[in-house]
């Protein structure tokens, strides 16, 4: 039987497949059912300080089959009634928050929050590439300088797990701000900034205009980014975790992210009407762990480096 | 692919003081019947004449009606984006994406449907599919006054009416009216505290229920989990469900959930 197990700072999960934040994780009942179906962990929506509504619709568009754009404006109920309501430390599977804030003294303030109410990791997103929204995520995440400035201020309070953004000329480089500034992990890639147009309604597809662009057209892109990711920290001297995510929809996809150094993945769009399929991907791993003979993760885990050596 | 396929309106019909019916004509047409219950999300692309773009929105709206290939929408005057939607005119364009989520059971010989308010639309489809497997139903439908209460002179087979100020049919409230009935499965959908008082009269008679619910959707296709029903997803594992399964709820007729998810509980 393959071990399945990873260390994320001080969480050991089951297997190293976790809930991307945004997906079928907006209500504490939703999140108790992901619970079963086998991911390592859970992470959150993006919680904010105040409430945000989210942008009208449509939020969602399936533009090719399994690729969608989607501008959800990060719903959230705010830190307060996400605090009151969400089971951070009720569940079998750890539950991560994913954190949004517009500067890094209000990433602060999240971060001590959610420490305070018992959660041993934290996601920050770094990375959203909506740019109408006055949160200035997008821009974060493209400044290294920026970006390792959110991660002093909320490392203070626990590990940080850094979410990045593709939307970069050189990924590497953000990464190892990050790495240097205490990140505990590094996660990417988030959406592709990305538009798409009605040609009979002439407009944009999405209630918001700009949106980000999610599922399997992503895959190679993000494979490429953790692999660069990956190298970028090793050169720097720096073994930190790269959770890998990006177009993940079955457990080959995930041997992919892995095979390319990441630590873990994160799956997301492949699970939109289909909470359950998280199962299949999870059991899928481990039957091809015991097809090829792999007792544990580093057995294969960054065998395509050699290649780019 | 849930994409909002681009309908144009072909037709208006079955006014009422609080809305009326629209008939669209998808670009690709809906090949196949959707089931009763179902629903689709329904974008509003451009505001019509005299209305401000923030009015754009994309909102869950059950399929009051099929016609090869054509869907028919029934929109009630409820807010900024319902109100422009009814002032589209012929030959304007929405965007459809759908058939969505699970609708109801049909394997049923003798079927009492019960409707208040935009829970007419969706039974008066569930009504007519039922007629054409040559079986009749009864309805009883409600609303504050006759000419609110949606489709009620289209529906085959048996209809009573009831309405707050008496104007047509019982004067008081339509869960009156299954005092006299022993129907082989109760079909409802409506407001919750009317589908509250369903759900109670299906307990205790022992009548199979099947309730077709209404929750806040941001994204209608089960990505982001703000519709959910405890753990289920009204927009993926409703918005018909069971009285079974609505009998061990405990958000039932209890909570709701608003724009990002924030909680409203239905006491307040």
């Amino acid at each position: 039987m393959a071990n399945l197990r990873v260390k994320l700072a001080e969480l050991d999960l089951e297997n190293p497949v976790m809930l991307a934040s945004g997906i079928l994780d907006s209500t504490p009942g939703i999140l108790n059912r992901m619970a079963r179906t086998g991911a390592g962990a859970l992470i959150t929506k993006s919680i904010s300080l105040k409430p945000r509504p989210g942008y009208p619709g449509p939020t969602t568009v399936e533009i090719a089959p399994g690729t969608w754009i989607n501008a959800m404006g990060l719903p959230n109920p705010g830190l307060d009634e996400f605090l009151e309501e969400f089971p951070l430390t009720k569940l079998d599977v750890p539950v991560i928050p994913n954190l949004v804030a517009d500067s890094a003294e209000e990433f602060a303030q999240l971060a001590a929050a959610v420490a305070e109410a018992g959660a041993q990791i934290a996601e920050i997103n770094l990375s959203c590439p909506h740019p109408k929204a006055a949160y200035g995520g997008s821009l974060t995440a493209q400044d290294p300088q920026a970006a390792a400035a959110v991660v002093v201020a909320t490392a203070e309070h626990l590990p940080i797990i850094a979410k990045l953004t593709p939307n970069v000329a050189d990924i590497g480089t953000v990464a190892v701000a990050c790495a240097q500034a205490g990140a505990a992990a590094v996660s990417a890639i988030n959406t592709l900034a990305a538009l798409d147009v009605d040609p009979e309604l002439e407009r944009p597809l999405l209630g918001n205009g700009f949106g980000g662009l999610s599922g399997v057209a992503i895959r190679p892109i993000g494979l490429r980014k953790v692999l660069e990711i990956v190298q970028a920290l090793n050169h720097a001297g720096f073994d930190t975790p790269v959770i890998g995510m990006g177009g993940i929809s079955n457990a080959e996809d995930v041997v992919r992210y892995l095979l390319c150094g990441a630590h873990s993945v994160q799956i997301g769009t492949s699970l939109t009407g289909d909470p359950e399929h998280m199962s299949t991907i999870t059991r899928g791993l481990e039957e091809w762990m015991d097809r090829k003979g792999y007792r544990d993760l580093a057995d294969f885990r960054g065998r395509i480096l050699e290649w780019f050596s | 692919m849930r994409y909002p396929i681009p309908s144009k309106i072909i037709e208006i019909t079955s006014a009422t003081a609080v809305g009326h019916s629209i008939w669209l004509a998808p670009n690709d047409p809906w090949l196949s019947a959707p089931t009763p219950g179902q629903f689709a999300m329904v974008w509003l692309p451009h505001p019509p004449d005299g209305y401000k773009p923030e009015v754009c929105n994309s909102v869950p709206m059950s399929i009051a009606g099929w016609d090869n290939g054509k869907v028919r929408i029934t929109i009630k005057n409820l807010g900024p984006t319902s109100r422009a939607l009814l002032a589209c005119q012929r030959g304007d364009w929405l965007g459809l994406t759908g058939p969505l989520g699970h609708g109801f059971s049909l394997d049923c010989q003798h079927p009492l449907l019960m409707g208040g308010g935009v829970g007419a639309p969706p039974l008066l489809y569930l009504a007519q599919t039922f007629a054409a497997q040559g079986i009749e139903p009864i309805t009883l439908l409600g609303g504050t006054t006759e000419n609110e209460i949606f489709h009620h002179d289209e529906f085959p087979g048996t209809v009573e009416l009831a309405t707050d100020d008496g104007s047509a049919g019982h004067h008081g409230r339509v869960t009156e009216l299954l005092a006299a009935s022993s129907p082989e499965r109760l079909y409802s959908c409506g407001p919750e505290p009317m589908l509250v008082n369903g759900l109670q009269w299906a307990l205790q008679h022992q009548v199979a229920a099947e309730l077709c619910l209404e929750r806040y959707m941001a994204c209608g296709i089960g990505l982001c989990g703000i519709c959910s029903l405890d753990q289920d997803l009204v927009c993926q594992d409703g918005p018909v469900f069971t009285s079974e399964r609505l009998a061990e709820s405990r958000e039932f007729g209890a909570l709701l959930r608003e724009a990002g998810g924030r909680v409203r509980h239905l006491s307040d």
